[in-house]
């Protein structure tokens, strides 16, 4: 490509600073990398991926919330039926940990300090596109362990792991 | 009508603290759990509180929907749905 002064607006993710065995990210976005932007994440999950989360219930992705509404978007990648996500998603809802499982191309409308998760993939059959897209400029996060059964919350590494952001 | 904090519904995250816009929602007590996670029970001041209703402005102000207004009948929910 040319030399431009609008160069900048066309941005290339380095998946490789995500560990490629767990989810090649390729977009990352948000108000630091261009101003005025919102938070975006982008990957591939592929078969596999969940298997770090263990197979005991409530594990996975922990309960949190955002600050901004967010949509969580799982597409599949199925070219003769694009609505078959190729994966089995579990994902628990509200303050309630309300169980939801899902194998068709979906989004989640997350309200902004609406709890959501534990999010773990059950089954993948075949590689799909995550889209987590926030209304807000930068990632934010307060967990919620508080939710979970002792013998989970003792097992996560809440540390390095699930770090709140954003919340004082 | 005054707002009350449902204890049986509050999980203590303590964010109302911080953003409740007249400081009305205080801290009467601060426990660290053994893994770090702080936990707080708080409850509504009410020679602060303005009933500006910012607390119940939207449906997940509080993640627990734990404020409510109370009548004689007790708490009243939902505000906002």
């Amino acid at each position: 490509m040319s030399e431009g002064k609008y160069d900048k607006y066309f941005i290339e993710f380095d998946p490789n600073e995500w560990p490629e065995d767990m989810r090649p990210v390729m977009v990352r976005m948000d108000n630091h990398i261009a101003e005025g932007c919102h938070f975006y994440l982008i990957h591939w999950v592929k078969p596999g991926f969940g298997d770090m989360f263990g197979k005991e219930p409530l594990t996975g992705h922990p309960p949190h919330i955002h600050k901004s509404a967010e949509l969580l978007i799982h597409i599949g990648t199925n070219p003769d039926d694009p609505m078959d996500l190729g994966a089995e998603i579990e994902m628990y809802m509200g303050p309630e940990l309300e169980r939801h499982v899902f194998n068709r191309t979906t989004v989640i409308w997350i309200p902004p300090n609406f709890i959501h998760s534990p999010w773990k993939p059950l089954r993948i059959d075949r590689p799909f596109i995550f889209m987590e897209i926030n209304q807000g400029p930068v990632h934010t996060e307060k967990s919620y362990r508080q939710l979970l059964p002792k013998a989970v919350r003792e097992k996560m590494d809440w540390e390095n792991m699930w770090v709140d952001e954003g919340y004082d | 009508m005054p707002y009350k904090i449902d204890t049986e519904k509050c999980l203590k995250c303590g964010i109302c603290i911080s953003e409740c816009p007249e400081g009305a929602i205080v801290v009467d007590n601060k426990v660290t759990e053994s893994d770090g996670l702080i936990l707080y029970t708080v409850r509504i001041d009410n020679d602060k509180c303005t009933e500006c209703g910012t607390c119940v402005s939207y449906e997940w102000w509080c993640p627990a929907k734990a404020i409510a207004q109370v009548n004689e009948e007790g708490y009243v929910y939902p505000i906002v749905e």
